[in-house]
């Protein structure tokens, strides 16, 4: 399963969720079998009006990521999300290890 | 100098646009613009507060149209499509979601400006065509003094931007005077809804609520530019603080209603102001000439 993550900063596993869906700097698609980063790219969305979760949202589908980690994402993202049955686990504070963590322990 | 300040109506007073606010609702600012239009001649009311107009209530207009307003948005034939994103990307407010790997179209009506550039993008024919989708009624009808002209959003719409501006541009006539009853609040609808005006009345209560709601509207008069007095609505002579404000800030006072059980009596029937308070047609005319003459 392929997870999409919202990160604040580039610094691998140890990146910060940023607190905002879809303002992230960076947005990174993770292996979460084998607990590897596939990749990491900086969010050229970001400073856009109304409407980038639905942007990012986008992205994530068509990155083929079946999980999100981060923060809630606003009505329209979701809406984008339950159409490409993604689903949404949130979390607004730590690092991409203890998202991954978090998440297998639930 | 001022748009429209220079025109001349039939009885030789210059036509202004005067636009009427409240940083909240329930201030008294239907109740005074209403009585303002009702005490000039020659005149036609707006009433812009299209989540809800209830100017009709003291003007009691005769309507005599009713037209349904419409905006175009795209939609999209996901039969016909290629899904190449073309549009989404072109579109400036985000409000298409194209996703290739699930051939779905997603479309966010809230977040279109009926800009017409996606329907411009797309390569494919009648992919996405566009269709009207009506957002509120426009109802036109005559009172007394002139015209009256409401919107009224449809319900659950997201904004009244595009129904205020529509109304602007269709039915505002720089000929004549007009009376425009806004939003209360703060928001874009509001400032839609002033941008055209040579004058804006804001109208206040002289509580501490009732000043801070005030503070937020001069800002956004003030960033527009426009010329600006305020009434005092409920004035039991105990207005210091929102006297002082207005001081501080050079912004005149240029009416007064006082407080009265008469009056709240009257207003909750429908009667208006002009109405049930002798003499006070006379001052409205006069505030009128007072602010047409600069
Ligand atoms: S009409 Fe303009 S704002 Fe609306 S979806 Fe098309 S491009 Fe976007
Ligand atoms: S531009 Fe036309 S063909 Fe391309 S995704 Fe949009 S609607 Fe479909």
């Amino acid at each position: 399963m392929r997870a999409f993550i919202a990160i604040s900063e580039d610094n691998g596993v140890e990146s910060k969720i940023d607190s905002r869906f879809g303002r992230g700097s960076y947005f990174m698609v993770y292996d979460m079998e084998n607990e590897k980063i596939i990749n990491v790219e900086a969010n050229k969305f970001r400073d856009e009006g109304h409407g980038v979760g639905i942007k990012t949202a986008g992205i994530a589908v068509e990155k083929g990521c079946t999980l999100v980690i981060g923060a809630q994402p606003g009505p329209k993202a979701e809406q984008v999300f339950n159409e490409g049955n993604v689903e949404i686990f949130v979390m607004t504070e730590g690092t991409v290890s203890d998202a991954v963590r978090k998440y297998k322990e639930k | 100098m001022l748009l429209g300040s220079t025109k001349k109506n039939r009885q030789g007073t210059k036509t202004m646009k005067i636009a009427v606010i409240s940083g909240k609702g329930g201030t008294g600012k239907t109740y005074f613009s209403t009585s303002l239009a009702m005490s000039l001649e020659d005149v036609d009311f707006f009433d812009l507060d299209v989540e809800e107009p209830n100017g009709y209530i003291f003007i009691k207009p005769v309507i005599s149209d009713e037209i349904q307003y419409n905006l175009l948005v795209p939609e999209i034939d996901e039969d016909r499509c290629t899904f190449c994103k073309k549009c989404a990307d072109a579109c400036a407010y985000n409000a298409l979601s194209i996703l290739p790997q699930l051939k779905k179209a997603l479309f966010f009506p809230e977040l279109c400006h009926s800009c017409g550039v996606c329907s411009f993008v797309c390569p494919v024919d009648k992919a996405l065509i566009e269709v009207e989708k009506g957002i509120g009624i426009i109802r036109k009808g005559k009172f007394s003094k002139g015209n009256f002209i409401e919107g009224k959003l449809n319900i659950g719409e997201p904004s009244g931007v595009p129904l205020i501006s529509g109304i602007m541009k269709d039915h505002l006539d720089p000929e004549r005077t007009a009376i425009i009853d806004s939003p209360p609040g703060t928001s874009c609808p509001v400032v839609e809804s002033i941008k055209k005006a040579d004058y804006v009345i804001i109208v206040t209560e002289p509580t501490p609520f009732g000043l801070s709601d005030m503070k937020l509207v001069v800002e956004i008069v003030k960033d527009l530019g426009k010329k600006t007095g305020v009434v005092i609505n409920k004035d039991r002579g105990d207005s210091k603080i929102t006297e002082e404000f207005l001081r501080k800030s050079e912004i005149p006072i240029i009416f007064r209603i006082p407080y009265s059980l008469e009056i709240q009596r009257s207003y909750s029937k429908g009667i208006p102001l002009i109405s049930t308070v002798p003499g006070i047609e006379q001052k409205l005319k006069r505030l009128y000439e007072d602010i047409s003459n600069g």
